[in-house]
C-alpha cells in the first residue's frame, strides 16, 4: 500500500470517480478518530437512500445521533481537493475508486434552509470501511453552502424527519443531545 | 502548557521538523510563518470549532422531530422516493437560478478577515 499512497492522493469529485452512482446496502463505518469535535462518535451505519444521492450516518455510540449526508457530485459543487498522504495512509486507500466523499448536511428549520458542509467532508474507504473527516480551506469550500431554501427546504426537512429509522426504538427518548442553534 | 516569549523574526522548532516563525507583531495580531512537512496538517482552531459545531448541529437533526408523535408503519421507500424527487426537482429547476449553490454564490458563515497564518510547505 505504501508504494501507491502518493499516486492516488488527488480527488476530483467533479469527475465520475468515487462518486459515480451506485447503490449499496447499508454498511458499518468506523471513524477511528470520531468526527471533528465529536471524538466519541466513532461507529456508524451508513444508510444510503435509494439512488445514492443522499444517505444517513446513524451513530452507534450516541443515542439519537444521526447525520444526513449527500453526494457532492449531486450537489453540483465544484469539489476538487487533494488528500494528504497521512489521510491516504490512515484510510488505507490503495485506489481513488475506494474513496467515497460525503458532505454533512445541516437542516435549519426557521427559516428552512438545507446547508452542505464543504469545509469538512467525510472520506470513507468503501473497502476497509474506515472513515475520516478532513478539513479543507473554508475560503474555497464554505462551511455552509446553501443547497435548498424556501418551500423546497421545508418539504425536504419534513420528509427527512418524518419517520424514524427501522432500528430505532419506538420509545420516546428524552435524553437526546440537542445543540441546535436558533436562526443563522 | 509551555509558554515562550519570542520577538519578531525569532522562531521555534517543534520535533526538529516544524518551524514556526514570528514574522511580525502588529498590535493585537501576530503574524506567524510555519514550515512543516507535507503530512503535517495545519488548521486554524476556529475552523475546527466551526466544523465541530456543524457536526453537533447535523447530528441532532432528528431530535426536534422526536418531540412530536410520528406516524408509524409507513413505507420508507416512499419517503426516500419523495426526498429524491423533491431534490431532483429543486436542483434541476434551479439550474440557472440562485437556489442552486455554486462556489461563487455560496457564502461562508464567517467573513474572511485577515489571515495571520502563512503556510509554506516543501512540496
Amino acid at each position: 500500500m505504501n508504494n501507491s499512497t502518493t499516486a492516488i492522493a488527488a480527488i476530483n469529485v467533479s469527475e465520475e470517480n468515487q462518486m459515480r452512482e451506485r447503490v449499496w446496502d447499508p454498511f458499518k463505518v468506523e471513524f477511528p478518530n470520531g468526527l471533528i469535535g465529536c471524538p466519541e462518535w466513532r461507529n456508524f451505519i451508513l444508510q444510503p437512500y435509494p439512488a445514492d444521492k443522499l444517505g444517513e450516518l446513524v451513530c452507534l455510540d450516541a443515542q439519537g445521533i444521526s447525520i444526513a449526508v449527500a453526494n457532492p457530485v449531486w450537489l453540483k459543487v465544484n469539489y476538487d481537493f487533494e488528500l494528504d498522504e497521512s489521510d491516504v495512509a490512515f484510510l488505507q486507500l490503495t485506489d481513488v475508486s475506494e474513496a467515497l466523499v460525503l458532505c454533512v448536511l445541516t437542516l435549519q428549520r426557521q427559516p428552512p434552509v438545507l446547508y452542505a458542509n464543504l469545509a469538512g467532508p467525510l472520506i470513507i474507504n468503501i473497502k476497509t470501511k474506515l472513515g475520516k473527516q478532513i478539513v479543507l480551506n473554508e475560503q474555497v469550500y464554505p462551511l455552509r453552502t446553501p443547497v435548498l431554501d424556501g418551500q423546497f427546504a421545508k418539504e425536504f426537512i419534513e420528509i427527512l424527519t418524518r419517520q424514524p429509522l427501522e432500528h430505532e426504538t419506538s420509545q420516546p427518548n428524552n435524553n437526546i443531545p440537542f445543540t441546535r442553534k436558533k436562526g443563522a | 502548557m509551555l509558554v515562550l516569549r519570542r520577538k519578531a523574526s525569532e522562531a521555534i522548532v517543534l520535533n526538529g521538523v516544524i518551524k514556526i516563525y514570528v514574522l511580525a507583531v502588529e498590535g493585537e495580531r501576530v503574524k506567524l510563518g510555519i514550515e512543516a512537512p507535507p503530512d503535517v496538517v495545519i488548521v486554524r482552531q476556529e475552523l475546527l470549532d466551526d466544523i465541530s459545531n456543524e457536526n453537533h448541529l447535523a447530528g441532532s437533526f432528528r431530535a426536534p422531530a422526536r418531540l412530536a408523535p410520528r406516524p408509524q408503519n409507513q413505507d420508507r421507500t416512499g419517503q426516500h422516493r419523495d426526498l429524491q424527487a423533491l431534490l431532483d426537482k429543486a436542483l434541476s429547476a434551479d439550474e440557472n437560478s440562485a437556489a442552486l449553490p455554486t462556489q461563487t454564490q455560496s457564502q461562508p458563515v464567517k467573513s474572511a478577515g485577515a489571515r495571520p497564518i502563512i503556510i509554506s510547505r516543501d512540496r
